[in-house]
């Protein structure tokens, strides 16, 4: 290692001098010509017009149009609201008029939004860009602290409980046939839980089907209450552990692009792994079977060649529910205890040779448009924050008693994630083409926190704090059914 | 030599000590093209234009160019820049309001016209051909028999399909007149009504495809005459009050030594930029940034302070591997003068 002292900086020309190439001219014209381009233009058509609303310092979209809105906007008493980031990208984007006390903004003028003296408890613009370049790139952000309230609430999610509960005193009155209409087709696909374990009520009583549909209808209203509603409700499942298989899957697609992938079950006992409760799964599955029905005659046997499938019949052949189990040599055992624990099964779908195919393929030739990822979005396997919320409002609430006792010092000893220092900013989702929808996300693939001036004026935090923040972004994961890596 | 005006839109918030509200805005496209190729400052073009072609690329964008603390600072001083502090105003008068809707009107009259002249246009030049090919077909038909008794089989057909049309008008006509002229009106009312739809529909349609501009600056908008906010209350702001205000958000000194530097490697003929991307605070360009890598990896640190011998270590190992060199600098208060240490790594590969 040489150190020079180059106190006495040579004023050479020839080292500054720009070595001009060829491809200069073309770029540097590119670059003019993309500065000039900043008006936007866009059909009356597409348009959406949102208009400020002073009260709750949001964007009221007055008429949406366009699919940002897949991605965009959360809704308040069933009318769709843009946050001032929100606004002003799609503003920049050239897709929306925000009118602001009668007349349109423009961009100059909307930047003043981020002014905290304008807007008080504000969005600093730092956030903005941040937020603008990730938009760029085609990911989907969505506030943090909306993710964690947002099945509370949707009002959509509730109105729509009460079309499945007439789907339940349907089940009543066919006692054990669960018919399930084309309407309620997507809404059951919207919600489908992935619990395990009911299936053991449904075989013994009518009475016991009754139960069941109660827990459809807290399924519905909140994620995760399920999980102790069940534990309540469900008599003999209280002790039984389950793995999630879909884990793994989720986890490696390398394995699954792979045509010899064995799908492998960790028999681990996991402590902490609450009773997972099938209820929308079933649905699901039962309106699978009806379509694999209608498919029988033309499609199956490509798809058995293809997969190189084999159904077997079980002994038991009770009309129910077909429980589909991709079996292998590694885990047959495994799968046959399930059998054993869940006895509605009808048929059991076993692979046998080499794999023409990878198993990766099949939901796409069942469902057109469904993909691993969606289905794994679909039935939430990740996303189930509700029990760390609760806990979270618990903590927070004793804190405050604290605070009333007088014990401030306490306070200032205990990080709280409500600080802006630690406070997580947004969940970000990949761009996975048309998979992503705002009303059920699932998992985020990672979070951010924006800090401004990085590197220079912020320390970065400490290891005690980055705990905190893990336990914040990840707690629910450990807290719940499946364990998940940490995703830095 | 006009001066180029830059805008300044946030103030300084309370406890803020980011320096946030500091950066600045330029909102034309000129002056964004002159302060980069004229003065060589670089700044950060944030605005997206709207052709996809420049999707992909990061670097390639519109207005506004969003300059640094720095970056207005030596502009102020070498006297190119107009620093104004804008503010919202928040009402628009009624009479502005008219104006703008008016002129929203005429826009989309202009606009429907043009549409449908340019519609006119293609019928005609549609027509003309249609009318070529017809006349050719006639001139081949006289010249070949067999296709000229075809031809007058289908105008016998067309004859009668028109005859038939022109019966059912003769029946409505007749049924009316039987009826009386009471229930004649009636039975007319549904067609004018459906001509009213279609044109209607046809309105919307004409109105959906007309386009609307969104503009980024005040200016452009204001040039067309669109939007304009009345008595905007616009603050010049001078060089010492930055000064001030940079002073303010920067009690250790180390924005005012940073400063020191940037304005010496400008002076020394680089371009600059914020050296975030490789760990330090500058990174210096022999040329536009566009075109050139950059040379140093700048570091400002105090005259007085002390560093650990691994962060030369990790400095030096991350330079080398993207052929840059670390430029250690500092201003030195005893001499008012500033000193450059460069480091370079001998023997790696």
């Amino acid at each position: 290692m040489v150190m020079e002292d180059s106190n006495h900086y040579d004023d050479d020309d020839e080292d500054i001098k720009p070595n001009a190439k060829k491809g200069d001219e073309n770029t540097i014209k590119e670059w003019r010509e993309a500065l000039y381009n900043s008006k936007k233009k866009c059909t009356r058509g597409n348009l959406s017009i949102a208009e400020w609303d002073e009260s709750k310092k949001l964007f009221k979209v007055l008429k949406p149009k366009g699919k940002q809105f897949e991605s965009l906007g959360h809704s308040i008493k069933g009318v769709l609201h843009l946050y001032v980031e929100e606004a002003i990208y799609l503003l920049e984007i050239g897709v929306v008029e925000l009118i602001f006390k009668g007349l349109p903004l423009c961009l100059q003028d909307a930047y003043k939004l981020f002014d905290d003296q304008f807007y008080s408890g504000g969005f600093p613009f730092y956030k903005y860009q941040t937020f603008l370049y990730f938009r760029k790139l085609g990911f989907h952000l969505v506030r943090y602290e909306d993710s964690l309230d947002y099945q509370d609430d949707d009002t959509t999610i509730k109105s729509s409980s009460s079309t499945t509960t007439t789907t339940t005193t349907s089940k009543t009155n066919n006692s054990q046939q669960v018919m399930i209409l084309e309407d309620e087709k997507e809404d059951i696909l919207k919600r489908i839980k992935f619990n395990v374990g009911c299936t053991n009520n449904t075989t013994t009583n009518g009475s016991s089907t009754s139960t069941t549909t109660t827990n459809n209808n807290n399924n519905n209203n909140n994620n995760n209450n399920n999980n102790n509603n069940n534990n309540n409700n469900s008599h003999d499942n209280t002790d039984r552990k389950c793995q999630n298989w879909w884990k793994e899957i989720q986890n490696d697609h390398s394995d699954l692009d792979n045509t010899n992938f064995t799908p492998f079950i960790d028999m681990i006992d996991q402590p902490d792994y609450s009773q997972p409760v099938i209820n929308h799964f079933q649905q699901h599955l039962k309106y699978l079977s009806l379509k694999r029905k209608e498919m029988d005659t033309t499609q199956e046997e490509e798809l058995k060649s293809k997969y190189n499938i084999k159904i077997l019949e079980s002994k038991f052949k009770s009309p129910i529910l077909p429980n589909i189990i991709i079996n292998n040599n590694n885990n047959a055992a495994i799968a046959g205890k399930g059998n054993t624990t869940m006895t509605t099964t009808t048929t059991k779908i076993e692979r046998i040779k080499n794999i023409v195919s990878p198993i990766l393929q099949l939901p796409n030739d069942l469902n057109g448009n469904q993909t691993i990822n969606s289905i794994n979005r679909k039935l939430q396997l990740t996303s189930q924050y509700f029990i760390k919320h609760e806990q979270q409002q618990q903590e927070q609430e004793t804190e405050q008693e604290k605070s009333l006792d007088g014990d401030e010092k306490m306070n200032d000893h205990h990080h709280s994630l409500s600080d802006d220092y630690l406070y997580i900013d947004y969940n970000v989702y990949k761009p996975k083409g048309k998979s992503f929808k705002k009303s059920n996300p699932g998992k985020p693939d990672f979070r951010i926190k924006i800090y401004n001036n990085f590197g220079t004026s912020h320390l970065v935090p400490s290891f005690e704090e980055l705990a905190l923040i893990d336990q914040e972004s990840n707690g629910f994961d450990t807290l719940n059914t499946i364990p998940l890596k940490h995703f830095n | 030599m006009n001066l180029i005006k830059i805008y300044k839109p946030f103030k300084k918030q309370q406890n803020e000590q980011d320096g946030n509200h500091l950066n600045c805005f330029v909102w034309d496209s000129k002056d964004v093209q002159e302060i980069r190729e004229q003065y060589r400052i670089v700044g950060k073009i944030i605005g997206s234009t709207q052709e996809s072609k420049f999707h992909t690329r990061i670097l390639f964008g519109t207005i506004p160019l969003l300059l640094n603390p720095l970056e207005v600072l030596l502009g102020m001083e070498k006297g190119w820049f107009l620093l104004i502090e804008d503010e919202l105003i928040l009402c628009p008068t009624q009479s502005d309001l008219q104006k703008f809707n008016d002129k929203r009107e005429q826009d989309l009259n202009n606009q429907i016209k043009d549409i449908i002249e340019t519609k006119r246009q293609k019928d005609e030049q549609f027509k003309k051909k249609k009318i070529e090919e017809e006349e050719q077909q006639t001139n081949q038909s006289i010249t070949t028999t067999d296709e000229g008794e075809t031809n007058q089989k289908e105008k016998e057909n067309v004859n009668k399909q028109k005859q038939g049309k022109v019966k059912k008008q003769k029946k409505e006509h007749v049924i009316d007149e039987t009826n009386g002229s009471s229930t004649s009106i009636i039975t007319n009312q549904p067609t004018i009504m459906t001509e009213e739809k279609k044109q209607k529909q046809f309105q919307q349609y004409l109105e959906g495809t007309t386009t609307v501009t969104i503009y980024s600056s005040i200016q452009e908008a204001s040039d067309e005459g669109m939007i304009k906010r009345p008595g905007r209350i616009n603050r010049l702001v001078g060089v010492e009050e930055f000064k001030k205000m940079i002073k303010e958000d920067d009690p250790t000194g180390m924005l005012w030594n940073q400063y020191l530097v940037f304005r010496d490697l400008w002076e020394r003929g680089y371009h600059l930029t914020m050296g975030l991307k490789f760990g330090g605070t500058f990174l210096a360009y022999p040329g536009d940034p566009i075109l050139h890598h950059s040379d140093f990896i700048v570091v400002v640190k105090d005259f007085k302070e002390s560093f650990k011998s691994n962060d030369i270590l990790f400095m030096t190992r991350l330079a080398i591997n993207v052929k840059k060199t670390i430029l250690l600098s500092s201003f030195n208060p005893n001499t008012n003068s500033l000193s450059y240490h460069s480091i370079s790594w001998q023997g790696v590969t």
